[in-house]
This record gives C-alpha cells, sequence and structure tokens, in this order.
C-alpha cells in the first residue's frame, strides 16, 4: 500500500528525475505487462501541441514546485495571465487585460464547473482556496474560448481539472505554518469500494494573516476558509466512466471597506466625508456534480455532465443567495478518417435573492434566469498531418440579450514534426450579469463645495437593464516548437478589437432631499460605453539543461487601449510581465527551486473611489524554496515569498471601489507532508 | 528446480500488479525485450550464435534511463544491445527498431526504407502498425496494448509466435496483399 502510494506521487510528477532507480520490469511476461498500469507525462503535451490556440499547462508538479500555497499565486506561472493579488484574500485576475477584481472575461471552471458568480459575471477568488494536492493540472487557454465553452470565455478560461481518485489512494496529511501563512491543514484518505469504483474524502482548514496598509501597519484583513469534499469514480464497463463529487466550504474573511458618509466623519472637520471600517465577510456554498462518460467506439463518444451549486454571501456590499443547475451533453465522433467532430447541448438555470444592503439595493431582488446553448465543432484534417482546418459555433440564449452566436475558425500547419504554426479568428461576447442590469451601488461621498450649492455629493453607479452584450474580435497566430525534449518554446500575438464594453456614463446630477440633510447625487450610468483593442504578445519556453534541472519562462507584453464614449482622456496602458521558474534537483531528495517575477504596468489603475487613479510601482519579486523527502512518503519543504519585500511589501493592484491600497508582505513558512 | 519455486515465490509476490504504476518507457522498455523473444528472425541474421541482438531507436530518446533495464539481458543467446538508430552504419544491423513519436512526420518514409529487411519496427505513433508498420503500442485504460500488422510481418520475412498474436489487436488480413 506504502508502495503504491508513493509510486503514484513519483510517477504523476514528469518533472521529477528518477534516474537513480529505474524498475525493471523485464522479468514480467507480456500477459502481466499488459495489467500495468502507466501514467504516460507526454499525453496531455502531445495533444496540447495539435491544438490550435494559446494553451497552457500548470502541473501538478508546477504548483508543487513554485512554493504557492493556493491556487490563485500558482496561475502566475502561466503567460498572458495577470495576477494581482489586492488584499488578503482579494484577487485580481484577468487573462489579455480588463483586471480587476470583479474582471469579467475570464471564464474559470473546476472540472467543468462554471465558478463564477452570476452577481458580476466574474469570481470571488477568495472562495477558491483548493486543497493543491488534489488538483492533476490547471489548463489555462488565452483568447476566445466561446465557441465551445459559451458566454464569458471572452478573453480566456481557466480550466481545474482535479485526480482521479485512483490517484489519490490512501492517506495523506498536509501541514504548513508560517509568519503569514499561519496555519494551513489538509487531510486526505482514498480508499476502494469493489473492484471497480475508487473514492477519496478530504478537508482542509486554513488561516491567513492580513497584509499590510501603505504606511505599514497590519491591514487586519485576516481570512479563515474550510473545506471538504468528496469524489468517487466508478467504471461499470470498460466503456463507461462516471465521477460523482461534491464539496462544501465556508470562508469568514476580515476585509476592508470605506464607505461613504453624508454627514461628515468627525464634525468639526467639514472634509472627511467617507471612513474605513474593518468588515467580517461571510461566505458558504457547496456543490455536487456528476459526470458520465461512455465509449460506443473508439470514434464515437458521449459525455453527460449534471451540477447543482448554492453560493450565499453577506457583506456590506450586498447579501445575496444564488443557486445554480447545469446540464450538458457532448457528442465527440470521427467522420471517415480525417474529420472529428464535437456537438452538444447545454442548459443552466440559475436563481437568486438579495437582501438590501447600506450601500446596495437591488431590483428585482429576486430572479431565475435560463440559458440554453447547442454548438458545434468540426475538425477536418486537409492535409493528414500537415494541415488541419477547425471550424465551430456556439448557439446562445440568455434572458438579458436574447440570442447570440460565437464563432471560430482555426488552422493548424505542421511544416515539419515538433514545429507547429496556428492562427485563428474568433467572435466572442460577454452577456451582463444580474449586477450590471439591476443593481444601484452607492460608491462614494464628496464634501460639500461652492459649485455643489455646498451640499454633500453622493457618486452612485446605476445598473442599466437596456445593456447589450459585450463583442470581440480576436485574431491570434501562434508558433510553437519542439528541439530534442530538452528545449521547448511557445509564442503567441494577439489582436483583440472589443466593441460595446460596458462603461459608466456621466448622468445629469439631481438633488435628493428625501433625508436629511440634503444631498447631491451623482449618477454613473452603465452603459455600452467603451471600445477599443488589446494587443500582445505572449512566450513561454521549458528547457532542461540538464535532467535535473528546469527552467520555465514566461513573458508577457499587453498593450490595452479602451476609449470611452465622450471622454478623450487616454486610458491606454502597457503591461510587462515575466517569470522564470528553476527547478533543480540537488540529489534524489533534496529540490531548491527558485522562482523571479518582474511585473512592470505603466499607466493607472483607475477608481470609482475618492483614490481616483492609482499607480502601480513596477516590482521584482523572488520566492524560494527547499523541499527534502527524506522518504518517501514524508516530505519537508521551507518556502519564502516575496523575499525582497524587506520591512514594508509591494502593491499589486486596488479594488475597483470600496476600499483602499494594501501591500503584499514578506512570507516564510515550512510545509510537511506525510502520505500513509 | 528451487530456482523456479523462488522465481514463482517472487512474482506471487509482486501480484497487486493491476496497481501499481510506471512511468510509460519503463513498462515499454520491458515490452521491446519480451517482444524479442517471440520472434523468429530468418536464419543467417545473426552472424553467430552468441552475436548480440541489437535494439535500435530512432528519434528524439523517450526512453531515458528505461532502457538500462535491457543491459546485460539475453535471448536465446544474443547479448541485448541498444543503439540509437543514427548511430547504426547500415539499418540492417538492426534487428528491432523502435521509433519514437517525434518522427511521427517521417516514419512512414523510414518504414518504406526498412520494408523487406529482416527488421521488426515499433512504435508508440499512433496507428503505426495500421500504416504498415509491424508492431504499432496504444494506450487503453492506462494500459499499453500492442496492435500487429501480421502482412508487415510476413513481408519483413518474420515468424511472430501465436502466443504473441493471441495477445495483440490485429491489423491488416495476411490473405489479403496489403498495398
Amino acid at each position: 500500500m506504502l508502495a503504491l502510494v508513493a509510486g503514484v506521487g513519483l510517477a504523476s510528477q514528469p518533472g521529477r528525475v528518477q534516474a537513480a532507480e529505474v524498475p525493471d520490469l523485464t522479468y514480467f511476461s507480456i500477459e502481466e505487462l499488459m495489467q500495468i498500469k502507466v501514467v504516460s507525462a507526454t499525453k496531455v503535451e502531445q495533444a496540447l501541441q495539435d491544438i490550435a490556440s494559446a494553451v497552457f499547462v500548470i502541473t501538478a508538479d508546477d504548483i508543487r514546485r513554485s512554493g504557492v500555497t493556493n491556487v490563485m499565486e500558482a496561475l502566475r506561472l502561466a503567460p498572458g495571465v495577470e495576477v494581482a493579488r489586492v488584499d488578503s484574500s482579494r484577487w485580481a485576475i484577468t487573462i489579455r487585460g480588463f483586471n480587476g477584481r470583479f474582471a469579467n472575461k475570464l471564464l474559470v471552471l473546476i472540472d467543468g464547473r462554471s465558478i463564477y458568480t452570476s452577481q458580476f459575471s466574474g469570481v470571488y477568488w477568495e472562495l477558491q482556496d483548493l486543497f493543491l494536492p488534489d488538483i492533476e493540472r490547471i489548463e489555462v487557454i488565452r483568447g476566445p474560448g466561446g465557441s465551445l465553452w459559451g458566454a464569458n470565455a471572452v478573453n480566456g478560461v481557466i480550466n481545474i481539472i482535479t485526480k482521479n481518485s485512483e490517484d489519490t489512494q490512501g492517506g495523506l496529511v498536509t501541514l504548513t505554518a508560517g509568519n503569514e501563512e499561519r496555519a494551513i491543514a489538509g487531510v486526505r484518505y482514498g480508499g476502494k469500494l469493489g473492484d471497480s469504483t475508487q473514492y477519496r474524502v478530504y478537508g482542509q482548514f486554513s488561516e491567513r494573516d492580513g497584509l499590510a496598509t501603505l504606511n505599514g501597519r497590519d491591514a487586519g484583513d485576516d481570512w479563515r476558509m474550510s473545506k471538504g469534499g468528496f469524489r468517487l469514480d466508478w467504471a461499470p464497463s470498460a466503456q463507461d466512466k462516471i465521477a460523482v463529487q461534491g464539496d462544501r466550504y465556508e470562508g469568514n474573511f476580515d476585509q476592508n471597506y470605506v464607505f461613504s458618509t453624508l454627514v461628515p466623519v468627525i464634525p468639526a472637520v467639514n472634509s472627511e466625508f467617507s471612513k474605513k471600517e474593518l468588515v467580517k465577510v461571510n461566505a458558504t456554498g457547496g456543490s455536487l456534480q456528476a459526470h458520465w462518460e461512455h465509449q460506443y467506439s473508439a470514434a464515437s463518444q458521449i459525455g453527460l455532465q449534471v451540477y447543482y451549486q448554492y453560493a450565499d454571501r453577506e457583506e456590506p456590499l450586498y447579501i445575496a443567495d444564488t443557486d445554480t443547475f447545469d446540464i450538458d451533453f457532448q457528442h465527440n465522433f470521427t467522420l471517415g478518417d480525417r474529420q472529428n467532430i464535437v456537438w452538444g447541448l447545454g442548459y443552466r438555470r440559475n436563481w437568486d435573492q438579495f437582501t438590501d444592503t447600506v450601500l446596495a439595493t437591488v431590483n428585482p431582488r429576486s430572479a431565475t434566469t435560463e440559458l440554453f446553448n447547442a454548438f458545434v465543432q468540426d475538425q477536418v484534417d486537409l492535409i493528414p498531418e500537415q494541415l488541419r482546418l477547425t471550424a465551430g459555433v456556439k448557439l446562445e440564449h440568455n434572458d438579458f440579450t436574447g440570442w447570440e452566436w460565437q464563432p471560430s475558425i482555426r488552422m493548424l500547419w505542421t511544416p515539419r514534426p515538433n514545429h507547429h504554426l496556428w492562427a485563428a479568428i474568433s467572435r466572442a461576447i460577454r452577456t451582463p450579469s444580474r449586477g450590471e442590469e439591476n443593481a444601484q451601488t452607492s460608491l462614494y461621498a464628496l464634501p460639500p463645495s461652492p459649485v455643489t450649492g455646498n451640499l454633500p455629493t453622493l457618486i452612485a453607479l446605476l445598473g442599466n437593464n437596456q445593456l447589450d452584450a459585450e463583442k470581440l474580435i480576436a485574431y491570434e497566430a501562434g508558433y510553437r516548437v519542439q528541439l530534442a525534449g530538452q528545449f521547448s518554446i511557445d509564442t503567441t500575438v494577439f489582436y483583440n478589437d472589443y466593441d460595446q464594453v460596458v462603461g459608466t456614463v456621466l448622468g445629469t446630477p439631481f438633488l435628493e432631499t428625501g433625508i436629511v440633510p440634503p444631498y447631491l447625487v451623482l449618477p454613473l450610468q452603465l452603459e455600452n460605453a467603451q471600445s477599443g483593442y488589446d494587443t500582445g504578445f505572449e512566450l513561454a519556453a521549458d528547457w532542461r539543461p540538464m535532467p535535473a534541472w528546469r527552467m520555465q519562462l514566461a513573458y508577457s507584453y499587453l498593450h490595452s487601449n479602451i476609449k470611452r464614449l465622450d471622454d478623450p482622456t487616454d486610458y491606454s496602458f502597457n503591461l510587462n510581465q515575466i517569470s522564470v521558474l528553476s527547478s533543480w534537483n540537488l540529489s534524489n531528495d533534496l529540490e531548491l527551486d527558485a522562482w523571479g517575477r518582474y511585473v512592470n504596468r505603466d499607466g493607472s489603475i483607475l477608481t470609482l473611489s475618492p483614490f481616483n487613479r492609482v499607480k502601480i510601482d513596477p516590482y521584482f519579486s523572488l520566492n524560494l524554496r527547499l523541499g527534502w523527502r527524506p522518504r518517501k512518503d514524508l516530505e519537508f519543504s521551507l518556502a519564502g515569498t516575496n523575499l525582497l519585500d524587506g520591512g514594508g511589501g509591494h502593491l499589486e493592484y486596488v479594488q475597483e471601489a470600496y476600499t483602499f491600497p494594501v501591500e503584499v508582505q514578506r512570507s516564510l513558512y515550512g510545509q510537511m507532508k506525510w502520505s500513509f | 528446480m528451487r530456482r523456479w519455486l523462488v522465481c514463482l515465490i517472487i512474482a506471487l509476490l509482486m501480484r497487486p500488479l493491476g496497481a501499481e504504476v510506471y512511468s510509460e518507457y519503463v513498462l515499454k522498455a520491458a515490452y521491446l525485450y519480451n517482444f524479442t523473444k517471440f520472434v523468429e528472425w530468418p536464419q543467417g541474421v545473426f552472424p553467430a550464435a552468441n552475436s548480440p541482438l541489437v535494439i535500435c531507436i530512432a528519434g528524439a530518446d523517450s526512453f531515458g534511463d528505461a532502457l538500462t533495464t535491457l543491459d546485460g539481458k539475453m535471448v536465446e543467446g544474443h547479448p541485448v544491445e541498444v543503439r540509437l538508430f543514427f548511430l547504426a552504419a547500415r539499418p540492417d544491423q538492426c534487428h528491432v527498431v523502435f521509433i519514437g513519436r517525434s518522427e511521427q512526420g517521417q516514419f512512414k518514409a523510414m518504414l518504406a526504407k526498412l520494408a523487406r529487411l529482416p527488421i521488426l519496427t515499433v512504435s508508440d505513433i499512433s496507428n503505426f502498425s495500421q500504416a504498415g508498420g509491424i508492431i504499432g503500442f496504444f494506450e487503453a485504460e492506462k494500459r499499453i496494448r500492442f496492435s500487429i500488422n501480421i502482412a508487415a510481418a510476413e513481408q519483413a520475412n518474420l515468424k511472430l509466435s501465436s502466443q504473441l498474436l493471441k495477445l495483440a489487436v490485429i491489423v491488416g488480413d495476411p490473405r489479403r496483399a496489403d498495398p
């Protein structure tokens, strides 16, 4: 049993060198060899080479060796992805521009289940504190995925894939403790129920310290998450695979808020009309999903997936309960020997219930929305092994904007083996969320001035139920080459042409006299008011100078030029990001890893807060990790992240509204993993 | 007799094989060695009773250290020798040629060159045996299986034992002249 667990662990880490001991299987007969299971490290990579889009895979080994303790930080390994920590528990993550804590042009899936919230069509990253040892890989697809994945896969798709229960048999205990990562404790156990059924159950608790304010004080924004779940994998026959999984989380965060007050905070000083407050945010949720795959023949298979999830959240901005039910069907078959066709149907139903808060009201408070979709994609080998055309379209009906269609056409050319050139044109859309359509929120207040007739002014954000879908036409091209197994390089260029992007337009100020004292309201109305382009270049290189040493480089350049209707201000900016991860096996049981990153964003981040525009200074960050595996079932590691942040920290981002900038600090921690 | 018993006991101890997981190429190396036991090469291919049985690897070496397990192994009195294909002076110095996935684009041309030579061609390129190779690996249910093109073996003048054929997925019809 012990050997089995260790064997799985090792084998699933393609980066690890096992030079010392190659098991000799030559003594087995062919019949016996036929019973042995293999993990093919090359399978995923092989398949990825043949995809005509920009794909990057973060493996379980990359996650382990980068020394991160959550998924969000691991995403920094991928080119084209911008990850910025907003405060202790909040992240701003996007692909190819439009970042923000409420970033909404990205689709994130866990085993095919969409985790974005219908409230703002973005992701609450603080809730995605996943149990890392369960993750098999994270596929990051840059560029529109709309023709396969549907609305909101505008700028990219992040697909987090967890391990089959078969690969997580036995027990595992992980413990992490440090100055910032105060305590993370996880337990997992996997077993068998009969010959064809395996399962696992897990639980994780984490507590993290708050970050620092700009003047070096504790921001107080601690966060706690507990999470538990299970997965069951059943193969009732050689042709059928069934996976059932579920999980539940409970989060408790201290988050900083800036509230607008319409009376001076300090009555004698008539200038400060907002106050900072540390508030409790409570979030609970869970999901249950089932996936069935049936193989009719090597040339035809179907998949059916059903899931239900709920999320309840309570914070000053809103109190909301959301339930989602989703069912998807997919059929994949080959036609002749040159065509591969995938088609599918999907239905999603979403229920929500909002409660008015001091900051926001949503009207109607409760709504049920539905989504239908159908898609088809044909992959044709025009010249076998050399030229492949993929064309697809997705049709979708949503309750906000009606019918939408998202086509894409892709071409892959393989002039020589291991050399791949591809190009694609796609159209993608993003449909408005409930928040954008129906919410009214108070952003911040300005002190009285002669211009406002000596009245305080409230800046309010007004939703708009006439919003149309945002539209994107994306042009992409890429080249990837694999040289002799030791060196590979993957480059991509893109030009994204956006239209009807939702933005704010200044409305006519009006006097609100219903409440004493009276105040002036300056409304910012949401409209399809922005258009422009984003363009950029991305590069990923992977080099193994020696069997025991691997270097991974990711470079991304983004130039964003999005203009607002009736606003001549230049909002364009350039973003340069470099990441270099070096994983070095000092000996069979010692690993030394270093990860350096440099981020330079010119231009400021525009906020809807008294801070207005916030400049982010370029920063360089360094992570180091030393891992020691004295026995196959035991691993110790010491890690430090943001080591260059000595006394203070560095600012990575600031939330669009309601809060103030805080800095990321140096973190040191130790970790133990024991499998039994 | 006693040795045989020891082997049996070891084999029994290692029984929970189905559960064990190995890297792909460690397994493929063991397959390569095992295949040679079930192939009869035409007379004269081995100059002497103890001349080496040469396994050549064409393309990027995916085996890594896995081939070290074949060092010092014997097949019917012939010591096994592993060589890189491009280092072999003439292809007919090889008895087995393993063609790596990196040769996806060229393998048909290679097969054409090796055709009619008494060489066992093996590869994990998809549909290798359908395309005229002799043994093709494929993956099913996380296990490595293989398919055999009998016509291609006959053309190479190799006799494959029925024991091996029984375990393989057979492609191509021996009664039909394969193009």
